[in-house]
């Protein structure tokens, strides 16, 4: 896809995006003039939140990006492709796992692993292991502690094999998303 | 602690991958960029948002309502919470044991199944996303996922409601 085209779809994508942030910095604003005190606790939580996703994203760009400079179509068709089986669900969660991007991060690479020859029920299953990368889990098992950690993730990795399962089959031949065009490499 | 593993992780990567190839590598990290920068305007949307919930909204009125006291009521906000406020996973879990120490020291299936459903939905459902995944997977797969993902996490919830009923912090 040209750059045109890739502008147009950033473009549309970011639209109602700009008007909820705008609405919600207005909110913000507006509330911690009238209640000054919570307004200090609303920017704690913000700083708080910066902070936290500032970390990640030095991992993210690494992790990504590398990923997808090195991750050849052959590869992924071995692993991920339409025959793969039980090997291809445990690759795309193992992928899922290490590389812990933000969901909405994620999706761009879902659309290259698909675009590249990957079953969707794989491309669910990596979505799905995002719900509990390796660093999420670690942290986990901090705050809530071992026992909680293992039962939501021995409760979790069936239940992501079931949802790819049953997204694949229900979504059948239906017509799928566009190739991204930041992620097509070749 | 999970933060500092997961960028040594990425550390490492990035040296390996350096060393195999260096100018594909460089051209890796530019991918990596681009990627974020679209989606730069979601994240700053996300941080105000959650400023707007845990600074606004008193903290017992949170506790009262998902603090197990509030039964099934609870745990529709706390899934509907989790469903459309995407957290991030360092601020869930303080927030998670904040919870479960206002429920007190019986933890019973309510309490345990409203935080199960927050920290499941807020992992796999991804409503504020919705129209992101849309564009880039397509709206049939995007609507699909959703679906069965908001189905898989509050079973999930529940099911850890049945297991960890009683669970001590």
């Amino acid at each position: 896809m040209d750059i045109t085209s890739r502008k147009r779809v950033l473009r549309q994508l970011r639209r109602p995006v700009f008007i909820i942030m705008g609405l919600s910095i207005v909110a913000s604003v507006t509330l911690s003039i009238i209640y000054p005190d919570k307004g200090i606790a609303n920017l704690k939580a913000v700083k708080g939140i910066t902070i936290d996703i500032l970390m990640i994203f030095p991992a993210v760009i690494v992790i990504m990006g590398v990923i997808a400079v090195w991750i050849r179509p052959e590869a992924v068709e071995r692993y991920m492709g339409k025959d793969s089986g039980a090997t291809g669900m445990a690759a795309s969660m193992g992928l899922g796992l290490f590389s812990s991007l933000p969901i909405f991060m994620a999706f761009p690479m879902g659309n290259m692993l698909y675009n590249k020859g990957a079953r969707l029920g794989n491309v669910f299953a990596f979505f799905g292991a995002l719900a509990f990368p390796f660093p999420v889990l670690i942290i986990e098992a901090q705050f809530m502690g071992m026992k909680w950690m293992a039962v939501r993730l021995a409760l979790t990795v069936p239940a992501v094999v079931l949802v790819g399962l049953a997204g694949e089959w229900i979504h059948g031949r239906g017509k799928f998303g566009k190739p991204v065009p930041s992620m097509k490499m070749d | 602690m999970g933060i500092i593993i997961i960028n040594g992780v990425a550390g490492i990567i990035l040296v390996v991958s350096l060393i195999a190839d260096r100018r594909k590598t460089l051209q890796g990290l530019l991918v990596g960029l681009q990627v974020l920068k679209g989606m730069l305007p979601l994240i700053i949307v996300v941080i105000i948002l959650v400023g707007l919930m845990l600074g606004f909204i008193p903290e017992s009125v949170l506790a009262g309502t998902v603090g197990g006291k509030g039964g099934t009521l609870g745990l529709a906000i706390a899934t509907v919470f989790g469903s459309f406020v995407a957290i991030p996973s360092v601020a869930i879990f303080p927030l998670a044991i904040s919870i479960l120490k206002l429920a007190g020291a019986e933890t019973g299936f309510w309490a345990i199944a409203t935080v199960g459903c927050l920290i499941t939905t807020n992992s796999m459902v991804a409503c504020i996303s919705l129209p992101i995944e849309m564009n880039v997977m397509g709206s049939r797969a995007a609507f699909t996922r959703l679906t069965l993902c908001f189905v898989a996490a509050v079973s999930v919830g529940l099911l850890m409601g049945v297991i960890l009923n009683g669970y001590h912090i």
